[in-house]
C-alpha cells in the first residue's frame, strides 16, 4: 500500500492513524513526520467529532482499565499579565538544561521568601482542585478550575507547556502512577485521582501533590485506604528525616520501610528534585531503597519528595502520548508530595496543608497492614 | 497551532512483540574515550571485526547533551552494519532517573533484540564521567545494561605531551579502568616507557595494555567489570608536581568495627561533596576500595560524586582506598588525616556533644 500522504510516493509500512483504525478507514504511513505534515489533510477525513469522543491509543498502549478519552480541550490563555517561565513559548526549559546538574543551590532569605508565599498559593490553588474531584466530574473540568484559579492568582501554571505537556495540571487516576494528562473522562465512584499542581510566581516555583478519594465508595475500598494511606505515611516519614547534614540516599530507605509495612511497591523511575527558579533541579531523590544519590541537606535548600507507591508491580509503562505513566500491571498507584525547606534545625513543609484543607487522612484497619 | 498538538500517534499494526527480558543478564557498556588520532575507531572496528557471531552495537554521538534530539547508533553484527535512530521521549528529564539515552538504548534492544556487548565512543574531548554515571545505574532499576569499564585509548607518540597540567586528557586517564596504548610501533622502548609513566602518574590504579593498529585480545578489554571487581594491590603512586595535576594517592586503613567504618563512610561523602579538605579544594575523579571489618568486605567504588559500597565475601586482607584527582599536591596530608584514628575519635566525640 502506497503511503496516504498527499505528497507522498513512499510505501506505507504498517504505521496507521488510530482514529482510521477506530473507524475501520483504510489508510496508512510511512512515517510519524509525513503523517504530521499531512495532519490538516487528513483529520479532515475523520468522522465528523460533535461532542463525541475517541480513544486516541490501540489497545495494547493500556495496562489497565483507564482509557484515554480524546480530543483533548484546546490550550488554554495565559492572562497578559502573568510572568512566564522560559519555556511557557517554547516546550524548552532552556535554564534547566544550563543549570550544571550536580549543582545543589542553597536559596537567600529573599528567594526564600518567595518560595513561602507562592507554595501557599500552591497549597491554596490545590484545595480549590481537591473540592472539586467528585463523580462525575472530567479531569479536564478539574484543570480548567485549577487553571481559572492560578490565574485569578497572578500564577503560571508549571506543567503547561513544560516539555509540550498540553494541561495547567497533572490528573491521575487509579492505575496512572503520575503525569496524567486531563481529558474528558468523568470520575467515577470507587476511583482515586493525583493531583499534581506546580505554579510559577515571583520567579520560583512551587510543587505538590495529593491523592484524593473519589465518592464513598473509595472511602470504603480497603485497598484504596491501604495504598492512599501508605502513600501518605511514607511521605511524612521521610520528611521527618530531613535536617541539616541528612544524606538524600536515605530517604528512599525510609520510604521502602514504610511500603513494605503496607504492602506496596515503591515506583523507582521518578524521582523528587530540586525546585526553585527552575522547575526540575538538582539534587535528584529517588524514592527506593540503595540508591547512589548524592549530596546532604544544608540550610536554605529547596526539594520535593513525592513518593509513588503501588499495590502491585513497581514496573511503569507510558502511554503513547510519551507523559502517562502506569503501572505495568494495571494495578493502582498514590502519590503525595511537598515542596520543602531545610532550616538550622530540621525542616519547613512550605506546602502544608492547613485547616481546611480536604483530602485528610482516613484511619487504617491493623488488619490491612503487613 | 493548536492542530499541531493534536497530531495522534501513528499505531505500529505489525505485530507488536515487546519482549520483556528480565530474567536475562544485563548487557555490559563500555566506554570508549580518547582524543581525535588516537585510534579510538580503528581498535572499535577491531574489536567488531575480531567478534564474529557477536551482535555489537558501537554508539557513535555523545550523550548528555539534551539538545541533541536524534542520535544515531551503528550495530554491527558478523560484519555488516546497520545504522538506527535512538527515539528519545520528549519527556521532562530532571524527574526520571534515566538519562533519555539510556531508556533510548533499552528501548531499541526491546524492538530489534538484544545485543551481545555496546560499545559507546563519546566524541571530541568529552569528559567520560558523567557518561559514566548515566550508565552506572542503581541495581533497583533492573536495567538491561550495565557498565562495564570506562577505556580510553591513548597515542604513545603524543601522550606525554598531551597529559600537560589541567588537560582533558588528564581527565579522560583519571576515570579509566583501562588505558590502551596505541601506536606503540611507531615509538622507541624508552618513548613506550615514558608514555607507560605518564599514564601511571595520573592514574596509578588503571590496567595498561600496548599495541599497535588498535590490535587488542576483546578478552582483555571486553567483560572486566571494573565497577563489581577491585584489583589495586600493584599501585605504585606517583606523587603530584602540580596542584592542577590530577594523581593517585592510596590510604591504609584499620577498621576496627561497624561504628568506626560508618566514621570513615562520612569522611568519604565530605571528601567527594564538600570538595575540599583543610580548606584546600579537593576534585575526586575516581575512587576504589576495599574495606574488611568484623568478618565483613566492602568494596567502594566511586565516579566524582557518586559511589556505591557494596558487600561481597569476606576477604581477610588489609582495608584500601586509592583516591584518583586534583589537589592532592596540598592536602594528601590533610586526606590521610581526615581517616586518621584521632581524627575519627575528634568526630566522635564532637556528635556525642
Amino acid at each position: 500500500m502506497k503511503c496516504s500522504g498527499a505528497d507522498c510516493a513512499n510505501e506505507a509500512g504498517s504505521l496507521k492513524c488510530p482514529v482510521c483504525l477506530k473507524h475501520g478507514i483504510e489508510s496508512a504511513y510511512c512515517s510519524q513526520t509525513c503523517f504530521k505534515r499531512n495532519w490538516a489533510l487528513h483529520k479532515a477525513t475523520h468522522p465528523s467529532e460533535d461532542g463525541e469522543t475517541y480513544d486516541p491509543f490501540p489497545k495494547q498502549a493500556y495496562t489497565g482499565e483507564i482509557r484515554a478519552v480524546y480530543p483533548l480541550a484546546p490550550r488554554p490563555e495565559i492572562k497578559e499579565s502573568i510572568a512566564k517561565p522560559d519555556y511557557a513559548d517554547t516546550g524548552f526549559p532552556k535554564s534547566e538544561v544550563e543549570e550544571q546538574r550536580s549543582h545543589i543551590r542553597v536559596l537567600d532569605a529573599d528567594t526564600i521568601a518567595k518560595m513561602r508565599a507562592v507554595s501557599a498559593l500552591a497549597r491554596e490553588i490545590t484545595d480549590i482542585g481537591g473540592r472539586a474531584v467528585k463523580p462525575g466530574v472530567t479531569t479536564e473540568e478539574i484543570d480548567r478550575i485549577v487553571h481559572a484559579a492560578c490565574m485569578e492568582r497572578g500564577c503560571y501554571p508549571s506543567p503547561l507547556n513544560y516539555y509540550n505537556f498540553p494541561r495547567s495540571c497533572c490528573t491521575s487516576v487509579n492505575e496512572v502512577i503520575c503525569h496524567g494528562i486531563p481529558d474528558k473522562r468523568p470520575l467515577e465512584d470507587g476511583d482515586i485521582i493525583n493531583l499534581d499542581i506546580t505554579v510559577y510566581k515571583d520567579g520560583v516555583h512551587s510543587d505538590m501533590n495529593h491523592t484524593y478519594y473519589v465518592g464513598d465508595k473509595a472511602r470504603a475500598n480497603p485497598d484504596a485506604i491501604r495504598l492512599i494511606e501508605g502513600t501518605r505515611q511514607a511521605l511524612d516519614a521521610a520528611i521527618a528525616l530531613v535536617k541539616p547534614g541528612a544524606l538524600f540516599r536515605s530517604f528512599g530507605d525510609e520510604i521502602e520501610k514504610v511500603a513494605k509495612k503496607f504492602g506496596l511497591s515503591v515506583v523507582r523511575s521518578y524521582t523528587g528534585h530540586g525546585i526553585h527558579e527552575l522547575f526540575h533541579a538538582a539534587p535528584n531523590i529517588p524514592h527506593y531503597a540503595n540508591n547512589k544519590a548524592a549530596g546532604i541537606c544544608k540550610p536554605g535548600m529547596c526539594f520535593t519528595i513525592e513518593p509513588m507507591l503501588n499495590l502491585g508491580t513497581y514496573r511503569d509503562k507510558s502511554w503513547p502520548d510519551n507523559w502517562t505513566a502506569v503501572t505495568a500491571d494495571g494495578k493502582w498507584s498514590a502519590q503525595f508530595e511537598h515542596t520543602l525547606l531545610v532550616t538550622e534545625d530540621g525542616c519547613e513543609v512550605l506546602t502544608a496543608r492547613n485547616k481546611r484543607s480536604p483530602g485528610g487522612p482516613l484511619p487504617v484497619p491493623k488488619k490491612l497492614l503487613a | 497551532m493548536n492542530d499541531e498538538l493534536d497530531v495522534p500517534l501513528l499505531v505500529d499494526t505489525s505485530a507488536a512483540s515487546e519482549s520483556d527480558d528480565e530474567s536475562l543478564p544485563a548487557v555490559p557498556i563500555t566506554i570508549v574515550t580518547g582524543y581525535l588520532g588516537s585510534g579510538k575507531s580503528t581498535l572499535l572496528n577491531y574489536l567488531t571485526k575480531e567478534n564474529h557471531g557477536k551482535k555489537i552495537a558501537i554508539i557513535l554521538n555523545e550523550f548528555g547533551d539534551s539538545a541533541d534530539i536524534e542520535r544515531s547508533l551503528t550495530v554491527s553484527e558478523n560484519n555488516t552494519e546497520v545504522q538506527e535512530w535512538l527515539e528519545l521521549n520528549n519527556g521532562c528529564l530532571c524527574c526520571t532517573v534515566k538519562d533519555a539515552g539510556v531508556t533510548a538504548i533499552e528501548t531499541l534492544m526491546k524492538r530489534r533484540g538484544r545485543f551481545d556487548y555496546i560499545l559507546l565512543e563519546t566524541t571530541g574531548i568529552a569528559d567520560p564521567a558523567p557518561i559514566a554515571n548515566m550508565f552506572w545505574l542503581d541495581k533497583a532499576l533492573s536495567s538491561s545494561v550495565e557498565l562495564d569499564s570506562v577505556v580510553t585509548v591513548v597515542d604513545a607518540v603524543n601522550i606525554a605531551k598531551s597529559l600537560e597540567t589541567g588537560s582533558t586528557a588528564q581527565v579522560q586517564i583519571a576515570c579509566a579502568d583501562i588505558v590502551v596504548i596505541n601506536k606503540c610501533d611507531l615509538v622507541t622502548p624508552e618513548q613506550l616507557q615514558t608514555a607507560k609513566e605518564a599514564v601511571s602518574s595520573v592514574n596509578a590504579a588503571c590496567k595498561i595494555l600496548e599495541t599497535s593498529f588498535g590490535r587488542i585480545d576483546p578478552s582483555d578489554l571486553l567483560e572486566v567489570k571494573a565497577y563489581s571487581k577491585i584489583d589495586f594491590d600493584s599501585i605504585k603512586p606517583v606523587a603530584a608536581k602540580h596542584d592542577k595535576d590530577i594523581s593517585t594517592i592510596t590510604i591504609a586503613l584499620n577498621i576496627k568495627d561497624q561504628k568506626h567504618y560508618e566514621l570513615i563512610e562520612s569522611q568519604l561523602q565530605h571528601l567527594l561533596w564538600e570538595r575540599e579538605v583543610a580548606g584546600n579544594p579537593v576534585e575526586i575523579h575516581r575512587a576504589k576500595g576495599r574495606l574488611s571489618f568484623g568478618g565483613k568486605t566492602k568494596i567502594l567504588q566511586a565516579v566524582r560524586e557518586t559511589y556505591e559500597l557494596t558487600d561481597v565475601p569476606f576477604e581477610e586482607s588489609d582495608s584500601k582506598i586509592v583516591l584518583i584527582g586534583r589537589g592532592f599536591d596540598k592536602s594528601s596530608e590533610s586526606i590521610e588525616a581526615l581517616f586518621a584514628p584521632e581524627c575519627l575519635k575528634r568526630k566522635i566525640n564532637h556528635l556525642g556533644s
